[in-house]
C-alpha cells in the first residue's frame, strides 16, 4: 500500500495549491474552536448509585487533655483606663462607685479673650454620658457626692467609701428607665463645693447608685471611644462684672481630668482556678495540644472550647460578660502579643452573671489557621471585653482541676483521597 | 522542514499539548476505574471501531504497525455534548473536550519492520458532581452541599514493533505502560456558618504495564484478517495518604477483518472481549459496584478516500455496540454508537484533516446517557 498523490489526474498544480490553502485556512479555525471550547461538567450527582463510593466523613469528638500549661495573670487594664465607669448598687452583687475629677476653672471669667472678675458663683451643672443602665429598676438614682480633689489612680474603695455619706451628698439625679442612653444632667447649688476656691477652682465628685433594688449603670469615661455620648463635664454658672460696669450671667465648662471607678477587692481565686476579667483585668493563657491525627490529617470544621466555671460568674446582676478567645502571635508568656479577632462576635461567648453552666467558646477561626501554618503559636488567651470596664470576672477550672478541666470539642473531616476503584 | 510543515507541526502541537488526555466524560466514569477509552484512530472511530483489528494508525493490533510506509504523526480531539438521566437527576447541556489519542509511527529504514509510539486513553474518571444532604452535627441537623470532582484517568502509552514477515503476513509486539493520574477534590459547604467549609484535593496516580501481540494476514488482495491479544498487569493506585491499592486490569482479545469488494469500498468489522471481571476480587465489599466482562462489536464502511487512492475525500459510516464493565446494579450497561466521518487531504499529501460525528447512547445500571461526539483529527507526514 502506498501513500497516494491526491492531486487528481488532469488537475493543475495551482488547483492543488489552492486546495492546500483551503486546508491551511481551516486548521487555525478548528484549533481555536476546539481549544477554546468551554467545559460544562458540573452536574447533580445521582447518589448513591452514580457517586463515588466513599464520601466525606464528618466526625465529632470531645478531647479532654487537649489544653495544657494554663496560667492566668492580673493587671492588664485598670479601671481608670476603661471606656466606661461601672456604678452599681450594693444589691447588684458587687457595689462600685464612680470618681470624677474635673479640670480647673479660672479665677476670672474669660470673656472673649478678656479676663473679667467673677462677682458671684451661682450654680453648677453636672452632665453625665449614660451608656446604658440595668433595665430591672423603674428609675435609677445617682447619688452625687463631693470628693476631695486628691483622688487619683491609687484611690481604693475602702479609702473612698467613708466619703459617701449624707454630709457629702450634693444631689440626686433620677434617670427614668425610659432613658437607655444619652446625656443626663443635674444642677447643683453654687455652694455644692465649699472648698472650690481653696482647691484652686477645682472639683471632684463621686457617683453611687442608690436604692435597695439591684441596679447599675455605665457612664462614659474620658477613655471611651468617640461617639454621640460624650464624657462627663461640669458647667459653672457665674455672674461677672462686664466691661460697661454692669453685671452679666455667664457659664463655662470643664471636662474630666481624671475618672475611675472602684469596687471592693474580691477574694483571690483558688490555686487550681483561672481568673479572667475583673479589676484590674486578668487574662488566662492556654496551650492547645490536639492530636496529630486531627491537626495534620484532617480539616477542622468547628472547634469549641469547653470551660467550666469554678463558681458563679461574678459581676453585676443581670449583666453579661463577654468572654473572648484570642490567638497568640507568639507564646512568650503573659506579655504575648495576640491577634485581633476578625469581628467582635468571633471567638466570643456572652456569659450571664451568676451562671455556672459550661461555657462554650467557638475557636474555629483559630484552629483552622493552625492547621495550615505550623509556625503559628498553638496557644490562646482568654479575656473579657471591655477589659476592666465592668465588674465581670469569670473563674474557670484549670487543667490542674480534678474535675471540669478545660477541653475542646472538635468537629472534623479526615483527609481523604479516593484511591480504591 | 519547510515552512508549511513547520506550520502544520505547530498547529498539531497546539492541538495535542492540552492536559486533558483522556476518554470522554460520562456518568459511567464515576464507577470503578472509569469508562474505558478507545485506542482507535479517528478513521477507525468513524468506522465504528470496525477497523481496530487491522488499523495501522490505531493502537490495538501491533502487527498493523508493519503497514506503515511513511513516518506519520496523528491525533485528534473530541468535543462532546451530553445529557443523562439517573434516578431523579435529569441533566443536559454538559460539555467537555478531550484529546484521547496521539500516534507517531513509521518504517525503520533498511529493515522489514516499522515502529509506533502511541498515547491513548485507557479509562476516564472525570466527573464534577454536586449533591446536598442533611447531616446531624452536635445533635442539630445541618444542610451540607458537597462537590466531588475528579479530572483525569488512566492512559496507555504503547511502543510497538511490526514485522513484515511476508507481504501477506505481519506480526507485531507491543509493550504498554499504563500510567496517568486523577486530580481528586472533595468540598463541602455547611449552611450553618458555625461550621467551616471543607476542601480537600490530591492527586491519585496509577501505574501498570501490559504486553500485546498480534498478527495480520492478507490471503487475498480484497481481504485482510487481523487478530491480537493483550495482557495487562495489576494497576497500582496510589494516593498521598492511602496505602497502595492494586487492581487487576483486563485481558483483551480482538479479531477483525477488512473486505474490499470494490476498489472504492471497504467494509471493516472487529470484535473484542475484555476480562474486566478479573478486578472483581480487588473491589471492597463496601463498594456498591458490579464488574462485568465486556464484548465490543464494531463495523463500518468506507467509500473512497486517499488510502484507496480513488478520491481525496472519503466517506465513512460505522456502528458500534459495546458493553461497559462497571455498574452500580446487576444490570450491565451498554453503549451504542453511530458514526459518520470524512476528511480532506492537502499540502501535497503531507497532511490530512479528518473529522467524525458520533451519536452515542449509553443505557443500563439505572442511567441513560445520550451524547454527541465531534472529532477533529490531523495527520502529518513530514
Amino acid at each position: 500500500m502506498r501513500w497516494p498523490t491526491w492531486r487528481r489526474r488532469g488537475e493543475s498544480v495551482s488547483a492543488a495549491v489552492r486546495q492546500a490553502r483551503v486546508g491551511y485556512g481551516l486548521l487555525p479555525l478548528v484549533a481555536v474552536a476546539i481549544v477554546g471550547c468551554e467545559e460544562a461538567l458540573t452536574a447533580p450527582g445521582a447518589c448513591p448509585d452514580f457517586c463515588p463510593s466513599v464520601v466525606l466523613e464528618v466526625r465529632d469528638t470531645v478531647i479532654e487533655g487537649s489544653l495544657e500549661r494554663d496560667e492566668w495573670v492580673r493587671g492588664y487594664f485598670q479601671p481608670y483606663q476603661a471606656a466606661a465607669l461601672r456604678i452599681a448598687s450594693p444589691a447588684a452583687g458587687i457595689e462600685s462607685r464612680g470618681i470624677i475629677r474635673f479640670t480647673a476653672f479660672g479665677e476670672e471669667f474669660n470673656e472673649g479673650g478678656e479676663l473679667r472678675p467673677i462677682v458671684s458663683l451661682d450654680s453648677f451643672r453636672v452632665d453625665l454620658g449614660l451608656l446604658r443602665q440595668f433595665a430591672g429598676v423603674d428609675s435609677l438614682e445617682f447619688a452625687i457626692h463631693r470628693l476631695p480633689i486628691d483622688v487619683d489612680t491609687t484611690t481604693t474603695f475602702l479609702a473612698v467609701d467613708p466619703l459617701f455619706d449624707d454630709s457629702t451628698l450634693i444631689g440626686t439625679l433620677v434617670v427614668p428607665d425610659s432613658v437607655e442612653s444619652g446625656t443626663v444632667s443635674l444642677v447643683l447649688p453654687g455652694d455644692a463645693f465649699p472648698t472650690f476656691a481653696a482647691d484652686s477652682q477645682r472639683a471632684a465628685i463621686g457617683l453611687a447608685v442608690r436604692g435597695a433594688a439591684p441596679a447599675w449603670a455605665d457612664v462614659r469615661s474620658r477613655e471611651g471611644v468617640a461617639s454621640a455620648i460624650v464624657p462627663a463635664s461640669l458647667v459653672r454658672f457665674v455672674t461677672i462684672d462686664s466691661a460697661d460696669g454692669e453685671t452679666a450671667e455667664r457659664l463655662d465648662t470643664r471636662q474630666v481630668g481624671f475618672d475611675t471607678f472602684v469596687a471592693p477587692d474580691l477574694a483571690p481565686p483558688a490555686p487550681d482556678v483561672l481568673a479572667v476579667g475583673g479589676l484590674p483585668s486578668a487574662r488566662a493563657f492556654l496551650r492547645v495540644n490536639l492530636p496529630l491525627g486531627i491537626m495534620d490529617s484532617s480539616e477542622v470544621v468547628r472547634a469549641t472550647l469547653l470551660l467550666v466555671p469554678s463558681e458563679p460568674v461574678i459581676g453585676s446582676m443581670g449583666d453579661t460578660v463577654k468572654l473572648r478567645a484570642l490567638g497568640l502571635q507568639a507564646d512568650v508568656g503573659p506579655k504575648s502579643p495576640f491577634f485581633l479577632a476578625p469581628a467582635d462576635s468571633v471567638g466570643a461567648a456572652d456569659v450571664l452573671v451568676g451562671a455556672t453552666d459550661t461555657i462554650e467558646v467557638d475557636i474555629t477561626y483559630l484552629v483552622r489557621p493552625w492547621q495550615g501554618d505550623s509556625t503559628l503559636a498553638r496557644a490562646l488567651l482568654l479575656t473579657v471585653t471591655p477589659e476592666a470596664g465592668s465588674l465581670g470576672e469569670i473563674r474557670l477550672r484549670s487543667t490542674r482541676s480534678l474535675q471540669g478541666a478545660p477541653a475542646m470539642r472538635v468537629t472534623y473531616v479526615p483527609l481523604f483521597f479516593e484511591a480504591s476503584p | 522542514m519547510t515552512r508549511r510543515t513547520a506550520f502544520l507541526v505547530l498547529i498539531a502541537l497546539g492541538l495535542l499539548s492540552a492536559d486533558r488526555a483522556a476518554a470522554q466524560v460520562s456518568v459511567y466514569g464515576v464507577l470503578g476505574l472509569g469508562i474505558p477509552g478507545r485506542p482507535a484512530s479517528i478513521r477507525a472511530r468513524a468506522l465504528g471501531s470496525g477497523l481496530d483489528a487491522v488499523d495501522a494508525t490505531g493502537a490495538v493490533n501491533p502487527a498493523a504497525t508493519a503497514l506503515q510506509q511513511r513516518l506519520a504523526v496523528s491525533g485528534y480531539v473530541v468535543t462532546s455534548g451530553r445529557r443523562y438521566e439517573a434516578g431523579t437527576v435529569n441533566r443536559g447541556d454538559l460539555r467537555d473536550t478531550r484529546f484521547p489519542f496521539v500516534l507517531i509511527a513509521g518504517p525503520i529504514p533498511g529493515a522489514p519492520v516499522a515502529f509506533a509510539l502511541s498515547y491513548a486513553a485507557y479509562t476516564d474518571r472525570s466527573y464534577d458532581l454536586t449533591s446536598s444532604d442533611t447531616v446531624t452535627l452536635r445533635g442539630t441537623p445541618v444542610t451540607a452541599t458537597d462537590r466531588i470532582r475528579s479530572d483525569g484517568g488512566l492512559v496507555d502509552v504503547r511502543g510497538a514493533i511490526g514485522w513484515n514477515v511476508t507481504t501477506r503476513l505481519q506480526l507485531g509486539l507491543g509493550v504498554h505502560l499504563i500510567s496517568g493520574s486523577t486530580r481528586e477534590s472533595r468540598s463541602r459547604q455547611f449552611d450553618d456558618p458555625n461550621y467551616g467549609p471543607v476542601s480537600q484535593r490530591g492527586d491519585v496516580s496509577y501505574s501498570g504495564w501490559g504486553v500485546s501481540v498480534g498478527a495480520l494476514l492478507t490471503p487475498a488482495s480484497w481481504l485482510r484478517l487481523g487478530v491480537s491479544g493483550r495482557r495487562d498487569s495489576r494497576v497500582e493506585v496510589t494516593g498521598p495518604l492511602l496505602p497502595v491499592v492494586e487492581t487487576q486490569l483486563p485481558t483483551t482479545l480482538t479479531a477483525g477483518f477488512t473486505v474490499a469488494p470494490l476498489r472504492s469500498l471497504r467494509w471493516s468489522t472487529s470484535i473484542s472481549w475484555r476480562s474486566w471481571s478479573d478486578a472483581r476480587d480487588d473491589i471492597p465489599d463496601s463498594f456498591n459496584l458490579s464488574v462485568f466482562d465486556t464484548w465490543e462489536f464494531g463495523s463500518g464502511v468506507e467509500l473512497g478516500g486517499p488510502d484507496i487512492g480513488v478520491s481525496r475525500i472519503p466517506l465513512r459510516v460505522g456502528v458500534r455496540y459495546a458493553q461497559l464493565p462497571f455498574s452500580p446494579t446487576a444490570d450491565q450497561p451498554t453503549e451504542v454508537n453511530i458514526s459518520v466521518g470524512s476528511g480532506l487531504a492537502f499540502a501535497g499529501n503531507r497532511a490530512m484533516f479528518e473529522f467524525s460525528v458520533e451519536r452515542v447512547r449509553r443505557d443500563g445500571g439505572g442511567a441513560l446517557e445520550r451524547a454527541w461526539h465531534i472529532l477533529f483529527g490531523l495527520t502529518l507526514r513530514p
